[in-house]
């Protein structure tokens, strides 16, 4: 099956690399399709936390993008309160097979480090952002500070 | 190590098999790990699928020479085709730059045969669909390609369908309306709810017509500065007019849209300064190469008619193998 063996290839890849944005990367051996892992901003609001994303990998991998879901709580205008999140490299329109999961991944970690609140999920973050951008750093901190998970040791 | 080159493949691209061999050869030896490939083969690893495959496994994309092997290609082929995306066949390789498109034969030689005649198929209704001139009747079972007048394109037209009789309207492929207008029509027909169609500049309704091709549109958020997937075009989706040459965006400075576009007045001026500083960059670019034109254009013009003289000279001699040099025709043009 083209799927597992270019994600065994891929999770192997991004082991043996070690990207920096990406940590404790979990997936189960008998479900390849289904990763678990911690993204660790490095820019503030959220350099203070890391934040747990599931990515779901379809059976058509590489024909069809993957899925990315937050599983931790973010203050952010292009992450909702379900977790979803719009990246356009894994909008099903722009998606190319020959994309790999780690350009996903530091795409999606400069979404989280820059967010853009000309294209939001979250109107009232994204004017929050633009108007008040002293408020919205310090609910974003806070928020961090509350829910999310322990940054991984170096 | 000695492989055949396929016969198909034509002179400036064995150049290109040729270093791709060699890459390869260096490639064969550190990396093949003989599985059940044969071991005097050499190998390639598709960037879809990560599986090592021998080059007659392999197909090689014309336009832009990328590999990829030809079980991907199928996959990724037969799924744009089955999901409509006849437009798009494009490289698979999102860092390829020149996104290079398969050619109607490709396309051919690599997905089976039902799927290559719907491709075939959606290219037709793709082209009926963009053709002001043409349209499909939409009568039940009936899918002649009726001729629209060739007045004006963008006004609506009562069409007969010369095989069912069906007397109806370009635009809005309902039965004929006469003066009425297509959303006065709707409107009698009492089929205007929450989500009714609008081919109009009406600022509420959550769907509207593509004013180019007649696609519905839903626009659920963003600017309204719209393109259409279908036909690439740009339009302002309060009023639909074309905004397929405007750059700056003016549109939304006077007039009825006014302050409409939805994106903030700091990045519509980033914006513009982007397409100005484009444009200015190219002129100072015209502008410092122009003296060099200038020299040079007497010496290009007389290469130009040197070759023509000898194309003129050769056409007598068959059969030789001289070639002249051709000087690139747009390098007068500057």
């Amino acid at each position: 099956m083209a799927a597992t063996r270019r994600l065994t290839k891929e999770l192997q890849d991004i082991r043996k690399s070690g990207l920096k944005v990406f940590r404790d990367i979990q997936v189960d051996e008998t479900n390849i399709l289904t990763w678990n892992g911690l993204i660790v901003p490095d820019s503030a609001p959220y350099s203070k936390g890391a934040f747990r994303i599931e990515i779901n990998f379809p059976a058509e991998y590489p024909f069809k993008p993957p899925k990315v879901t937050f599983k931790t709580r973010i203050y952010h205008p292009n992450i909702d309160e379900k977790g979803q999140v719009c990246l356009p490299i894994i909008s099903p329109e722009n998606w190319k097979p020959a994309t790999k999961t780690d350009q996903v991944i530091q795409a999606l970690a400069m979404l989280v480090n820059d967010p853009e609140p000309e294209h939001p999920l979250r109107a009232d973050l994204a004017e929050e952002y633009a108007k008040d951008k002293k408020k919205f750093m310090k609910n974003a901190e806070d928020y961090t500070k509350k829910f999310s998970e322990k940054r991984p040791a170096d | 190590m000695l492989v055949e080159i396929p016969a198909e493949i034509n002179c400036n691209r064995k150049r290109s098999y040729a270093v791709i061999m060699a890459k390869m050869v260096v490639y064969s030896i550190s990396q093949h790990v003989a599985s059940e490939l044969p071991a005097d083969q050499p190998v390639l690893t598709c960037a879809l699928c990560y599986a090592e495959c021998t080059l007659t496994a392999m197909h090689w994309i014309q336009d832009c020479e990328c590999v990829f092997c030809k079980t991907c290609l199928n996959k990724y082929l037969s799924l744009l085709i089955n999901e409509g995306n006849c437009s798009l066949l494009t490289c698979p390789d999102a860092e390829c730059g020149s996104q290079g498109r398969f050619s109607h034969k490709e396309i051919e030689k690599l997905v089976d045969k039902e799927t290559y005649d719907r491709y075939i198929k959606s290219k037709f209704e793709y082209e009926v669909e963009l053709d002001p001139h043409r349209t499909f009747c939409p009568g039940p079972d009936c899918e002649t390609v009726c001729h629209v007048c060739p007045a004006e394109p963008k006004t609506a037209k009562a069409v007969n369908c010369p095989s069912c009789g069906l007397h109806f309207c370009s635009m809005c492929k309902s039965q004929w309306h006469g003066k009425l207008s297509c959303d006065d029509n709707q409107t009698k027909l009492g089929l205007t709810n929450g989500l009714a169609l609008s081919s109009r500049g009406d600022d509420s309704a959550l769907i509207k017509r593509c004013p180019l091709c007649h696609v519905p549109i839903e626009r659920d958020e963003g600017c309204a500065q719209m393109m259409c997937r279908r036909c690439k075009h740009v339009f302002c989706w309060y009023c639909l007019a074309s905004l397929d040459d405007d750059f700056l965006l003016r549109h939304y400075d006077k007039g009825p849209c006014k302050n409409k576009l939805g994106h903030s007045r700091a990045s519509v001026i980033l914006h513009r300064a982007q397409v100005v500083g484009i444009f200015a960059g190219f002129g100072v670019l015209l502008l410092v190469a122009s003296p060099f034109l200038l020299l040079a254009a007497p010496c290009i013009l007389c290469c130009k008619c040197k070759v023509c003289k000898c194309c003129d000279d050769d056409e007598g001699a068959a059969g030789s193998d001289r070639r002249t040099p051709t000087v690139n025709p747009s390098a007068g043009s500057f």
